[in-house]
């Protein structure tokens, strides 16, 4: 399982959450601007398909497909977390599995 | 019928979601414990340490199958792997019958296992399925709770429309129903595809059971009696013995095949011995594949030890979908990470269900303090304490009676499971006889206590196998002395939830809930 794509996955579905509006306020304690929201949905889809395509190049197609679901799951389960608990956190999960990934860039 | 198509799906969500509620929660926890089925039966049997190659273990396991079941029309091998230690032998009777013999052997000198009699994974994974009740009436049970999830799953769908709103959102500060309602949505929207799989393909793992007419309609049906049968009834004597080939031969094939170690050979399976139709066949372990269908196997002629075409690949769409929903079921393909996201999932499954069950009672509480609980509530409240909070006491005792049951105990594997049952029985009556919140919170914390000191339990009853553990390297033994007190963390979280929540009045609760499901009113609690 790729952490690179874990760490991409993460990062995608934060950027889907910045483009909230209330998850923005949250995070940088202003309204999101419409341009801006566009901007992170268009980097919050970019980024979760940049994770789909390097797991599929490591599993094959079928185990690519379920990687991807189940990074996703667990990555939305602790962004979540950090939007409840503590919201200026949110790059932290995306530095730690991408220091994962310089690690082991093969597992 | 309910005036619109939303509150006729609330309709169902609610009572689909509740009846077999607490049946599919205990199935989320025990399917879940399961994903870790090898690991959890190493802890319970600290003894065993890993040693040798698959094909080692594979000698050992033919040698000790040609000394005790060479009359046996079939024997079945399941080899170690990285995951388990001990290799499991079953062969069927010689005298004829049904009956099958199946012992535990020790990789490496073929004798029957010195370790421990224990359950081990294996409990939660047949609990899973079977619910520790008679065939079949566990699996249809389990099978029907699985139907009851996917109509929940696909309901709750039109339900909580509002989730697309909510994605992200968890506000554990405002009212408690928010809190809950928040939750159950979060659960069940991020791992959605998880479960709508899962739940799906257990039913088609149960197809067989819940409907047999296919097969029954497609296999012509049988001309005369069973020709064995037949055979038998009119010669007394059985046809003569045919001594099939020795293994040893094949194995050396095998190994220059798939190698001795890492991703090799996992099972053997020899059917028709003695008669003329006698093969072998040779499994290689699960390889980067999700369908079970696309498993390496080698095949070999029982009587002349010659290897075997392949048969015919051309499997029919329907095969293939199963085999893949199978595979996608048991995640045998899936590595330690990719395991440990699965869990990940199943937990999240199982407080998907939990907090829809506690959503339940809270909507319908009645809104002044002191008012009396109708019967059906009371039952709910009850039910809900002995499944969310007291399977996990139960499970937790189970591996407690693991480590302090005596070793040499007569079927003490037996007892480790009457012991997981006596506990449950009391977190059902326990809550009868305490106050609702104080039950919950008893048995939260109790629970939570269990899973916590299972470590220190450990450590005292077993220490020279801890020691072992450490110095060997063995992951599933540490890893489980340290996911147990983890699970136990989450337990005193929701024990403290649970105490908070009597803080705040069951007026601004029941209004807040009420308020955000917007379907309608809660029933019965006017009366």
């Amino acid at each position: 399982m790729s952490w690179l794509a874990f760490a991409l996955a993460y990062a995608g579905l934060a950027a889907l959450a910045l483009a909230m509006t209330s998850h923005h306020r949250a995070v940088f304690g202003r309204p999101i601007t419409l341009r801006l929201q566009r901007l992170h949905r268009a980097a919050g889809v970019g980024l979760l398909l940049a994770a789909g395509a390097a797991l599929s190049r490591e599993h094959g197609a079928s185990v690519a497909v379920v990687v991807w679901f189940a990074q996703i799951a667990g990555a939305g389960f602790g962004l979540t977390a950090l939007l409840a608990y503590a919201p200026r956190w949110l790059a932290a999960p995306a530095a730690a599995l991408l220091l994962l990934a310089l690690i082991n860039p093969t597992a | 019928m309910k005036a619109t198509f939303r509150q006729s799906m609330t309709w169902l969500h609610t009572w689909a979601g509740l009846l077999l509620g607490w049946v599919s929660f205990a199935i989320f926890l025990t399917g879940t414990a399961t994903y870790f089925r090898g690991e959890i039966t190493r802890w319970m049997q600290p003894e065993l340490r890993s040693v040798g190659t698959p094909l080692d273990a594979a000698r050992a396991a033919v040698a000790r199958l040609a000394r005790d079941a060479a009359a046996s029309p079939s024997w079945f091998v399941d080899l170690p792997d990285g995951r388990q230690v001990a290799t499991t032998l079953v062969w069927r009777n010689p005298a004829g019958g049904r009956g099958f013999e199946r012992v535990t052997i020790d990789p490496v000198t073929g004798a029957d296992v010195v370790a421990r009699d224990s359950r081990g994974g294996e409990f939660f994974y047949r609990f899973h399925f079977q619910l520790q009740l008679p065939y079949p009436w566990g699996r249809y049970l389990a099978c029907l709770a699985a139907l009851a999830m996917f109509v929940a799953l696909i309901s709750g769908i039109v339900t909580h429309r509002r989730f697309f709103a909510d994605f992200f959102t968890f506000r554990a500060g405002r009212g408690s129903g928010r809190a809950w309602l928040d939750f159950h949505n979060v659960t069940a929207v991020l791992a959605l595809p998880f479960y709508l799989m899962i739940t799906y393909s257990a039913l088609v793992i149960f197809i067989g059971l819940v409907m047999p007419w296919g097969t029954k309609a497609l296999t012509p049906p049988p001309t005369a009696a069973d020709p064995v049968a037949t055979d038998l009834a009119e010669n007394p004597t059985p046809p003569a013995w045919i001594t099939p080939a020795p293994l040893g031969p094949m194995l050396e094939l095998v190994e220059q095949a798939w190698g001795a170690d890492g991703r090799t050979l996992k099972r053997i399976e020899v059917v028709e011995r003695g008669t003329a139709g006698c093969t072998v066949k040779f499994t290689r372990a699960a390889g980067p594949h999700v369908s079970l269908g696309a498993l390496e196997t080698l095949r070999f002629d029982g009587d002349t030890g010659a290897l075997l075409d392949e048969p015919p690949a051309a499997v029919g769409l329907g095969r293939a979908t199963h085999d893949v929903l199978y595979g996608l079921h048991l995640a045998r393909f899936a590595g330690p990470a990719l395991r440990g996201l699965f869990a990940v999932m199943g937990l999240a499954g199982t407080a998907l269900i939990a907090t829809g069950l506690v959503l339940w009672t809270i909507k319908r509480r009645p809104r002044q303090r002191g008012a009396r609980l109708s019967f059906g509530h009371g039952l709910v409240e009850r039910l809900n304490i002995t499944t969310i909070a007291g399977l996990p006491v139960a499970c937790a005792a189970f591996l407690w009676a693991n480590r302090l049951l005596p070793v040499g105990l007569d079927a003490r594997g037996d007892w480790e499971v009457h012991i997981f049952l006596c506990v449950w029985a009391a977190t059902l009556l326990h809550p009868w006889i305490r106050p609702v919140m104080a039950a919950w919170r008893e048995q939260l914390w109790l629970g939570a206590a269990l899973c916590v000191l299972l470590p220190a339990l450990d450590a005292v009853t077993a220490t020279a196998h801890l020691r072992d553990a450490w110095h060997d390297g063995n992951r599933a033994h540490l890893g489980l002395d340290v996911t147990l007190p983890a699970i136990g963390l989450l337990l005193a979280c929701g024990a403290l939830r649970v105490g908070r929540r009597i803080h705040n009045s069951a007026t601004e609760r029941t209004a807040a809930v009420d308020a955000l499901i917007d379907a309608a009113p809660p029933p019965e609690t006017k009366r």
